[in-house]
């Protein structure tokens, strides 16, 4: 861990997505202080009542914002020993393609997290102790998706020539 | 196609997308995708999908990551991988080649801990790297079984 974290993608888009990735963090954290509260109460014999859903929404929406990050620093785990040897031009092309397809396919969940929030909005679902409305989380996460796709087609014309390439390393 | 067929079909499709590199998540979520909707049909898969990708990340099980991380660090910092080699030296180190056997088991042990494959190299290579080359190993037998033995650490759970 550290070090390799500080060098990156950069660009306003990789800032953006630094910066939610950070928020989540700020949510991660949040979460962590909510099961050591609730533990230490628990000890006392006062736990408080629906940690496991605070901590369930918290965590959906950080791991959804740590994604367009993950995608700037094209970190997502791929399978590349069969191509490692393949001509850098054909990797590039084939990473294009790939980058393509996860933005639409990411598109695609954003759209249906949208979908599914304005649902839960009219429908009113909440949470079964603390009644936190469920529609918050399913937009924050789908603001998540939306950037990572966003980051994802950004990548895919970056490779295929179409975008100003960035001076990488 | 029957749903036999079209779990074949899918274990293909997920082959071929993950050897044009795409994300391994992706080529997953794009096969079983691709599969519900040619058994069930286009308009159930959208609605499921409406509540499906939340609910999947919206876990409780995964809290219990960013704790186990924290405690690797702590780990680390605090110079457990040093005590675990000297643990696994004790038991191995009078083989022939134990120094070797140890540090696998040292950073099998530490990777248990630690569950990062990075951090477990790297803080194993400072501690049994030096101690290697001081018995007379050969660079190439000591950095390969550093570097075997500290991707250990990504295989033991969660990560």
């Amino acid at each position: 861990m550290g070090g390799s974290e500080r060098q990156g993608p950069e660009g306003p888009l990789a800032r953006a997505a630094r910066s939610l990735a950070i928020a989540g963090g700020i949510l991660l954290v949040a979460a962590m202080a909510v099961t050591v509260a609730s533990v230490f109460r628990g000890a006392l014999g006062r736990p408080i009542l629906g940690d496991t859903e605070l901590v369930e929404l918290l965590v959906g929406v950080a791991i959804a914002w740590f994604m367009p990050w993950c995608q700037a620093r094209r970190a997502h785990v791929r399978l590349d020993v069969f191509t490692a040897r393949a001509p850098a031009a054909m990797r590039r092309s084939l990473d294009a393609a790939a980058g393509v397809l996860a933005a639409i396919v990411v598109a695609v969940l954003a759209w249906r997290l949208v979908q599914g929030g304005l649902d839960a909005h009219e429908r009113g679902r909440e949470t079964m102790f603390l009644q936190i409305p469920l529609f918050w989380g399913y937009g924050a996460a789908g603001l998540g998706m939306l950037l990572w796709s966003i980051v994802a087609a950004v990548q895919a014309l970056e490779g295929l020539g179409f975008a100003r390439r960035r001076p990488g390393p | 196609m029957t749903p036999h067929d079209v779990g074949i079909a899918m274990f293909a499709a997920v082959a071929v997308l993950l050897l044009a590199r795409l994300p391994v998540g992706i080529a997953m979520l794009v096969a079983g995708a691709g599969g519900y909707a040619a058994i069930a049909g286009l308009w159930p898969l959208l609605n499921t999908l409406k509540t499906l990708p939340f609910s999947r990340f919206s876990s409780y099980t995964l809290s219990v990551i960013p704790l186990f991380l924290l405690m690797g660090e702590f780990a680390t910092k605090g110079g457990m991988n040093a005590a675990l080699f000297r643990a696994a030296r004790a038991w191995f180190g009078h083989w022939r080649g134990g120094l070797a056997v140890a540090t696998i088991g040292g950073c099998a042990a530490f990777g248990a801990i630690c569950g990062s494959s990075l951090a477990t190299a790297a803080t194993m290579s400072q501690v049994a790297g030096p101690e290697m080359r001081r018995a007379g190993y050969s660079p190439a037998l000591a950095t390969g079984t550093l570097a075997a033995g500290g991707t250990l650490g990504i295989l033991s759970p969660p990560r």
